[in-house]
């Protein structure tokens, strides 16, 4: 089964869940912004979680059915269309060759999922077929969609989900105020008493110098007691870097995977999605929280998963 | 082994061996990786070894923090003898000066060397690869000598070819990429250090020691239209890549190198 990308949009890229285990070698995991839109996607496919899917930046693509292929759209609201006819998102749709998919425009969000049932099937590279644009790895050649790709699309598992109801009563909205909880950082120490009070206490915008790699942020000015910089060491997706101009960076998707600037603290798991949604302009706060906190709250939302994928697999098999 | 760990957001944590670039502080990163790694933890993702720190990123869902704190205080705390890092030496062959060395001029001027001496300098001494990271493949040296230290190009080129050799301050480094950057370039190697059609993407592992063996810019073609060019490596775990040994030996003259 394939589909043609008849416009590709601002940036749509092949993404799974990441590319791990070569980042001794420096090379970065990628995978999804918005790991849980793009799993409620590939839940309501019917894919096993690590299935490949488009992840489409600030606006979708225009795209031409070849088959019969099932699909479903989750995370930002650009507004789809169907054939012409606005169709609700967390919805499998049931497609036919000569079908046409396109988007209106940018609503709410910053990054939607397309799933399909089977899972997009490029050719994985090094374990995984997420695209990395800077290490030219995954998808189409290791580069974002263009204009007459043919994207191929793999089995379903189960072929009846072709014919079932599948959806999620879900209508995400990412407000234009967040707080985000974080772990503090051993680095924490670098940083002076008011440094960390108005990391803190401050209000910081999201700049539009946001991107696949990183999200820098604008605010007051965050204090070192002396260097800014450290002897490079690893980071992680969420990792807040403060350098020299005071401003924080927050490590995306793409981030390198070692960094010389120092960690005020990092992101909790699962407040990633939101921060990725969030569009340029977005007001942000920091709070912090334990670990052991963070991690129940993530093994809790990763059993939840669990149950969703248990009753589509009924609603399949049924 | 002494060190401290502490977690890096809810799906990594920390080791760290000290705060100093200094070979028996990165020996016991990777002699810290290679425990952790034979474990076999079904909780751990990867390993990111640094210059003195080893990240590892895991799954909170098979272990949490405090439970994997443990297993690794268990595996690390009664370790007494850390051996040397078993990396490969590995010979990189650069075409120093002209069009793939522009900044020769710079860092002669800068350091009050002539471009022979610059490159006998360069070229004379083994590297140590602390560890991988900035960009895909790209080495992080140690050793470079003192009087070849040059700061940065005050304003950084917009592209960078991949294989450039460039110094940075007390830095000398190859980029696996092309890439932006602000390093004053000295020459080029045709190696690939980064493939991403291979399974094996990255020439280098943390731990190899590296050495620069100066070509001449024919050499440098010759080898760049090698269609599986790799590194002239030799030591245990190593093996010299054929067609690349065959280039070198058979028209240079620098047989000694490929053992």
């Amino acid at each position: 089964m394939t589909f043609t990308v008849i416009d590709p949009g601002i940036m749509t890229t092949v993404q799974d869940t990441g590319r791990w285990g070569y980042q001794q070698y420096g090379i970065s995991p990628s995978g999804c912004m918005d790991t849980s839109s793009a799993a409620l996607a590939n839940l309501i496919a019917g894919n096993d979680p690590d299935c490949a899917l488009l992840e489409c930046m600030m606006s979708g693509p225009e795209i031409n059915f070849n088959d019969k292929t099932s699909f479903v759209i989750t995370g930002a609201d650009f507004a789809p269309l169907f054939n012409g006819i606005r169709i609700p998102a967390y919805t499998l749709i049931h497609a036919k060759a000569g079908d046409m998919l396109r988007f209106k425009g940018l609503r709410n969000g910053m990054f939607a999922y397309i799933a399909f049932s089977g899972g997009i099937d490029t050719v994985p590279q090094l374990g995984s077929r997420s695209t990395h644009l800077h290490s030219r790895l995954g998808g189409f050649d290791g580069r974002q969609l263009k204009r007459g790709d043919v994207v191929p699309v793999g089995e379903p598992e189960n072929p009846s989900i072709n014919s079932k109801d599948i959806k999620l009563n879900i209508r995400p909205y990412w407000s234009s105020d967040i707080t985000l909880r974080v772990i503090p950082d051993r680095q924490e120490g670098a940083f002076t008493k008011d440094g960390l009070r108005t990391f803190y206490a401050a209000t910081f915008l999201l700049t539009s110098s946001c991107d696949r790699m990183g999200y820098r942020l604008d605010g007051p000015y965050i204090e070192h007691t002396g260097s800014a910089d450290i002897i490079t060491d690893g980071i992680v997706f969420g990792s807040v870097q403060v350098p020299v101009s005071g401003d924080p960076i927050i490590m995306m998707a793409d981030h390198q995977t070692t960094g010389g600037y120092t960690r005020i603290a990092n992101v909790i798991s699962c407040d990633l999605p939101k921060l990725a949604q969030s569009a340029p302009g977005t007001r942000v706060k920091f709070t912090s929280v334990r670990v052991d906190a963070a991690q129940r709250e993530l093994v809790g939302t990763i059993r939840q998963f669990n149950e969703i994928r248990s009753l589509v697999n009924r609603i399949v098999k049924g | 082994m002494k060190y401290n760990i502490s977690p890096v957001g809810d799906s990594a944590l920390s080791i760290s061996f000290g705060n100093a670039i200094d070979p028996l502080i990165n020996d016991q990163v990777l002699y810290a990786a290679q425990l952790i790694a034979d474990a076999g933890y079904k909780s751990i993702i990867e390993l990111i070894p640094a210059y003195c720190t080893l990240t590892v990123v895991y799954s909170p869902e098979i272990s949490d923090c405090e439970y994997l704190e443990m297993m690794i205080n268990m595996l690390l705390r009664n370790v007494k003898d850390v051996p040397k890092a078993k990396g490969r030496q590995v010979t990189i062959p650069v075409c120093y000066g002209g069009d793939y060395g522009p900044d020769m001029k710079n860092v002669a001027d800068h350091t009050g060397l002539n471009p022979d001496e610059i490159i006998s300098l360069h070229s004379s001494v083994s590297y140590r690869v602390y560890m991988l990271g900035f960009l895909a493949g790209f080495p992080y040296l140690g050793g470079l000598d003192k009087r070849l230290a040059t700061p940065r190009l005050a304003k950084p080129r917009l592209s960078i070819e991949a294989g450039s050799v460039g110094i940075a301050g007390m830095q000398t480094g190859v980029y696996s990429i092309s890439s932006p950057g602000g390093w004053q370039l000295i020459g080029r190697t045709p190696l690939k250090l980064y493939d991403p059609t291979s399974d094996k993407p990255s020439l280098l592992a943390a731990g190899d020691m590296i050495h620069f063996q100066p070509i001449t810019s024919s050499e440098f073609q010759e080898l760049s239209s090698a269609s599986d060019i790799a590194a002239a490596a030799y030591g245990d775990t190593a093996t010299a890549n054929a067609s690349c040994s065959k280039t070198l030996t058979a028209d240079s003259g620098t047989a000694e190198v490929i053992k």
